[in-house]
């Protein structure tokens, strides 16, 4: 039997596309993906949408970053519409608060 | 007293941007939101900017524009100094200052007002609406050590 755990979710590498984009901070905590034994942050998958929900640097227009975010993800989405909600944005003196826990999703820092 | 009228490009930005409900911009392909909180930051960051700016807040804090209600179906977002309200596509911002001693005030707010409107266009793609800034307080160098005003009079 295949363990369903060595597979990764959607939600995962959703969470992983977006938080390597360019401007996206980290994954903000407000909503989450709820797996097995764990959560996803910041990634929501429904029938036709999926929520995404970041945490932004200052500097660059956010709907740069949204477009950035919408080509990123374009391929995991069949067809759903995609839902992006700046939940925050790090200012140049914030200290850079650490990734959301749980399940190595990790944003790349702003440039 | 307001200045919004700034055609800053940034509605061509994206194709098919239809502005809908609850600041909430809506693309072909999906929507995006914009916490209040976000606009707040770009506001006291821009406000910040300012040289002649002491600090943003002092004097005494106020629910200044908390009451009324200018743009409707907004959501106010209240820290040290900045509030702002967002709706559909648009935004407004209130602003309590302390200036630096010496400064030309009028000169300013026109350059903290233009700065704001100029960095949250730019960056959110939000039309501002009003900038309304209220200067609380001067600080004047020898008030550093923080000492409570001694009133002269019972």
């Amino acid at each position: 039997m295949v363990s369903v755990e060595d597979s990764p979710a959607l939600a995962d590498v959703i969470a992983s596309a977006a938080g390597s984009c360019p401007g996206v901070v980290r994954l903000s905590g407000a909503v989450r993906s709820y797996l097995p034994g764990r959560t996803v942050p910041g990634v929501v998958i429904g029938p036709d949408h999926v929520q995404v929900n970041v945490v932004t640097g200052y500097g660059t227009p956010l709907m740069e970053i949204v477009a950035g975010l919408t080509a990123a993800l374009v391929s995991f989405l069949d067809g759903r519409a995609l839902w992006v909600s700046v939940d925050d944005i790090t200012l140049p003196d914030d200290p850079i608060a650490a990734p959301a826990t749980a399940s190595g999703t990790s944003g790349a820092r702003a440039r | 007293m307001t200045s919004a009228a700034v055609s800053s490009g940034s509605a061509s930005e994206s194709s098919a941007v239809v502005p809908v409900a609850d600041s909430v911009l809506i693309t072909r392909q999906g929507k995006t939101s914009i916490a209040a909180v976000v606009v707040e930051k770009i506001a006291g960051m821009a406000t910040r900017e300012i040289s002649g700016v002491y600090k943003l807040g002092g004097g005494a804090a106020r629910a200044f524009g908390a009451i009324r209600e200018r743009i409707p179906g907004g959501s106010t977002n209240l820290s040290q100094g900045v509030s702002v309200e967002v709706g559909e596509r648009q935004a407004a911002v209130d602003l309590e200052l302390t200036v630096e001693y010496g400064v030309e005030i009028g000169e300013l707010t026109k350059a903290i007002r233009r700065n704001v409107i100029t960095s949250i266009e730019r960056m959110t793609a939000l039309e501002v609406t009003e900038v309304n800034i209220t200067v609380n307080d001067v600080h004047v160098p020898s008030d550093d050590d923080d000492v409570d005003h001694e009133s002269r009079v019972e």
